[in-house]
Formats: structure tokens, sequence, C-alpha cells
């Protein structure tokens, strides 16, 4: 008799211990509002989410407007090209680069010609070294010179360079003349 | 006084445009301010290239009319005249940026060389007469050895004479072979110049022949100098593909190294670089010009690597 009573006694202990816990678990009113609230916001921003999707325009709805942007790239396209459409659509032509370098003048390319006629004169040293005075001799001069010589130089080819480029240019032509026969005043004395 | 003996290589192929006188001048160049070695150029082609990768035509139209050239040297052996090589030197005629490159001379050549160096040069002639043979075997001789009397005076005072031929084998060219000890021949790898080489290295060898039995019949056998040897071939103007040899060239070579040896070809090269004409039009060598392809082409320092093996060659 002792045993099936202890059974049923640590049966029933069992049972309150885990009723308890329970209990335990359980939440309280406090919590219970807490989550109510948290659900209820929840809820309330899936809402939001469903309506602003009703909103959104399906793909099939813009089959149409997709057209219209597919035109109007193509006519802002056909303006560039065509001025009278550009002036009506007030389209501009984006501006030409600009190379950089030094622009020649038409002054520059007129003393030029004389120019080159009397450093033909001067022997290869003696070149080089009138080309090498800045104030005389800017960078835009000893291009339209350099121009003139039959050069063509990247344009932006440095002042030392550009001055060695031209003394060699006009000392090899003139060697050119000579072994042709066909210079007609005789050279000035070359360096030593 | 450092007493030199000269090492006398000449430059040769009878076909032109395959960079003899580019590597002439720049192994020159390079012996001489690289490794501190005295160098005498002698320009022997009438095309007077090498002259002018040294110096401007009107610099050298001074020195013609002052001193003389290889012509000028030319016409006084043939009129068995003292021929005064000091006086034809040019010494250092190479400027650069108003410096002068030290330890490279030069006796500058002529175009009016070019009808002198038809005259006797037949590699076919025979001796025509019995009676004669011993005239013409000398006459020969003499013929052949303008550059050897031209130059015997130079060869105690430079390490290095390098001879620019020009592209044939005529009088000078024999000339050249019969005073160097070693001639290097210049080829780009391709089809024709291949066949050329094998041309080249018989018409050596009978000219060769060709003195040593002119000796004989001159009646003096106990002659026994000896024509130049093959020193080298060097490949210019080698295509390249990305970073390689192009499949041609690059086949070329090594069908010309299985026929030669591959001990008879330099391993370096030069590759076609628009560099060396720029720097030809300043003349000086590519890696004093001042222009982008210049020095893009010095930086690969392909004539350093030639002139490298050139010295543990000769």
């Amino acid at each position: 008799m002792g045993t099936r009573k202890k059974t049923q006694i640590s049966k029933a202990k069992d049972f309150l211990t885990r009723l308890d816990t329970l209990i335990k678990a359980l939440p309280t009113e406090a919590e219970k509002k807490e989550a109510r609230g948290k659900f209820a916001a929840l809820a309330g921003f899936l809402n939001e989410l469903k309506d602003s999707l009703e909103l959104l325009p399906s793909r099939e709805n813009m089959q149409e407007a997709s057209k219209a942007v597919a035109w109007a790239t193509d006519l802002i396209a056909r303006a560039e090209a065509n001025p009278a459409m550009a002036a009506v659509f007030r389209a501009r032509r984006s501006p030409s680069r600009k190379r950089k370098g030094v622009a020649i003048s038409e002054a520059d390319i007129q003393k030029a010609k004389s120019e080159v006629a009397s450093l033909r004169e001067l022997s290869g040293e003696a070149i080089r070294s009138r080309l090498q005075d800045e104030e005389r001799y800017p960078l835009a001069r000893l291009r339209a010179i350099a121009s003139e010589t039959g050069l063509k130089v990247p344009a932006k080819t440095a002042r030392e360079p550009l001055v060695e480029q031209i003394a060699t240019r006009i000392v090899n032509y003139r060697g050119y003349q000579m072994l042709s026969g066909k210079e007609t005043t005789e050279n000035a004395d070359a360096d030593a | 006084m450092n007493m030199r003996c000269a090492k006398v290589i000449a430059f040769i192929n009878y076909k032109g445009g395959v960079g003899k006188t580019t590597t002439t001048y720049h192994v020159g160049c390079c012996l001489a301010q690289d490794h501190g070695k005295k160098v005498l150029l002698v320009d022997i082609d009438p095309q007077t290239n090498l002259t002018f990768l040294c110096a401007p035509v009107e610099e050298w139209r001074k020195f013609k009319h002052r001193e003389g050239t290889v012509a000028s040297m030319y016409r006084r052996f043939q009129d068995k005249k003292p021929l005064d090589t000091k006086r034809h030197v040019w010494r250092t005629p190479i400027k650069v940026g108003g410096v002068r490159i030290p330890n490279v001379d030069l006796i500058p050549c002529d175009v009016e060389l070019l009808g002198e160096d038809l005259g006797g040069g037949s590699l076919t002639g025979t001796f025509p007469a019995m009676e004669a043979l011993r005239r013409q075997a000398k006459e020969f001789l003499r013929e052949r050895q303008f550059l050897r009397k031209a130059l015997a005076e130079a060869l105690n005072s430079y390490d290095y004479i390098l001879i620019d031929c020009p592209p044939n084998l005529y009088l000078m060219t024999q000339n050249a072979i019969v005073v160097s000890d070693f001639y290097v021949i210049t080829a780009i790898p391709d089809h024709l110049s291949t066949i050329g080489l094998s041309i080249l290295q018989k018409k050596v060898e009978k000219i060769g022949k060709l003195v040593h039995s002119a000796n004989t019949f001159a009646g003096d056998s106990r002659r026994t100098e000896t024509v130049a040897r093959l020193g080298g071939v060097v490949f210019v103007k080698v295509r390249i593909g990305g970073s390689l040899i192009t499949n041609m060239h690059y086949n070329t070579m090594a069908a010309v190294r299985e026929f030669l040896g591959e001990s008879a070809c330099f391993s370096a090269y030069t590759t076609e670089l628009i560099g060396y004409a720029e720097a030809a039009e300043r003349s000086c060598p590519v890696w004093l010009a001042d222009t982008p392809n210049a020095r893009r082409a010095a930086n690969k320092g392909e004539y350093q690597s030639i002139t490298d093996e050139f010295l543990e060659r000769f």
C-alpha cells in the first residue's frame, strides 16, 4: 500500500510542478497588452504595403508610356543632328572639345615665313641659340615656324624639343639641297 | 703609352637596308661610351650613310674640302702616292647638344667613290694570259691592299676599327674583307635574306681563295695573310607581335642558327623601331636622341646587348 500511495503523490507533485511552471510562463496582462500593440503595428504596416502595391502601375499598364519614351529619345537625337529641329526644340550641339595647345595666330604664320628664310642662313648651333630666346620666340611663334618648315609635331610638344626639331629640319634640308646640287647660297660656318 | 692593336671588323651584306650602317654606328658608339674603347669608324659605302649618322651634310662638306675622304685617299692610292691617313681621320665628329662624343673617330666617305668601287672588282675574273699572270696577280692583290695600307697607321691608335661596307661585294668590300680580322653579317630574318647568307659566305670564301691564289701566282706564297673570318650574324628589324617574335622571323632565325651553327649567330637582336630612324635624322645614337620614340628604343638596350656580345666575341 505504501508504494502505490507514493506513486500517486509523486504524480500529483509532478502535475502541480508543471502547472506552476505553466502558470509562470503565461504572459502578464501588461505583456499581453504590449504584444497586442506590437501586432497591431505590424498589421498596420503590412496593410499600408498592400495599399502601396495597389498604387504601383504594372508593366502592362506602362507599355504605352514605354513607347512614348522611345519616341522622345529618337526625337531628341534627330533634333541634335538637324539644326532646324534643334532650333525648334532649343537643343544645342555640345561644343567641340578644343585641343589643348597653343593657338597660332595669322600674324604668327606671316612672321614665320620671313623667320624661316632668315634661319636658313644660320648654322645649326646659331639656329638653336636664337630660338631659345623666349621673349622673341614664344611657343606660338615656334609652332608657326615649325609648321612653315613642314614639320608636323604633336600639339603638346614642349619648347626645347621643338627648337631641336626646327634646327634639325633646317640643317638637314640644307644638306639635301647641297647633295643634289640645288643649293643657292653658301651656308654659314658650322660649329667647330 | 698604351700600345693598342686594333681589331678590325667589317660589317657586310650585299643586300641593302639590313642594318649594316645602323649596327656599325651604334656598336661603335656603345664601345666608346659604355666600355671606354677607342673606336675608328670607316665608311667605304658611297651612299655615305655612316658619315651622315656622324655629322650633318654641311659639316661633312667642309671636312671633305679641307681634308678629304676615302675617295681622295683611294685616288692617292691609285696614283701611288702616300695615303696620309691621319689627315683623313675626322676626330670626334658626333656632336649632341653641343657636346662631342669622345673616342669615336671617322674616316668619312663620298659618293665620288661610287665609280671607283667597280674597277677591277669582279669576282669572276680570271687572269687572262699566262705571260701576264704574275703581273695581273700583283695588280689584283694591289687593288685589294688599299684599306690595309690606309689603316696600317691607325692600328696602333684604336681598340676597334669598324668598317661599314656597301651593299655589294665589289672592290671596296673585298678590301674590307682582306684587311679585317672578322666580318659580321647583319640580316633581316626573312626568306630572301637567308638565301643571301649562304651565298655571301661562299663568296667571301672565294675571295679568300682568290687572294691566296694571287699570292701564289705573284710569286709570294710566303704571304700567309688570311681574309676575315665570319664573326657572327646579327639579326635586325626583327618583328614582334605582342611580346613575342613573330612566327616567321622566329622560324627563320632558328633555321639560320641550325644552318650556320648556334654560335655563329648573336643571341641579341634589334627590332623594328622608328626611334632608330628619328635618331639618324639627328645624327646621334638612339640613346641620345630626344624624342619619345627614340627613348622607347633606347630603353630596350638592344645595341647595348649586341655590343656586350661583340666584346665577348672579339
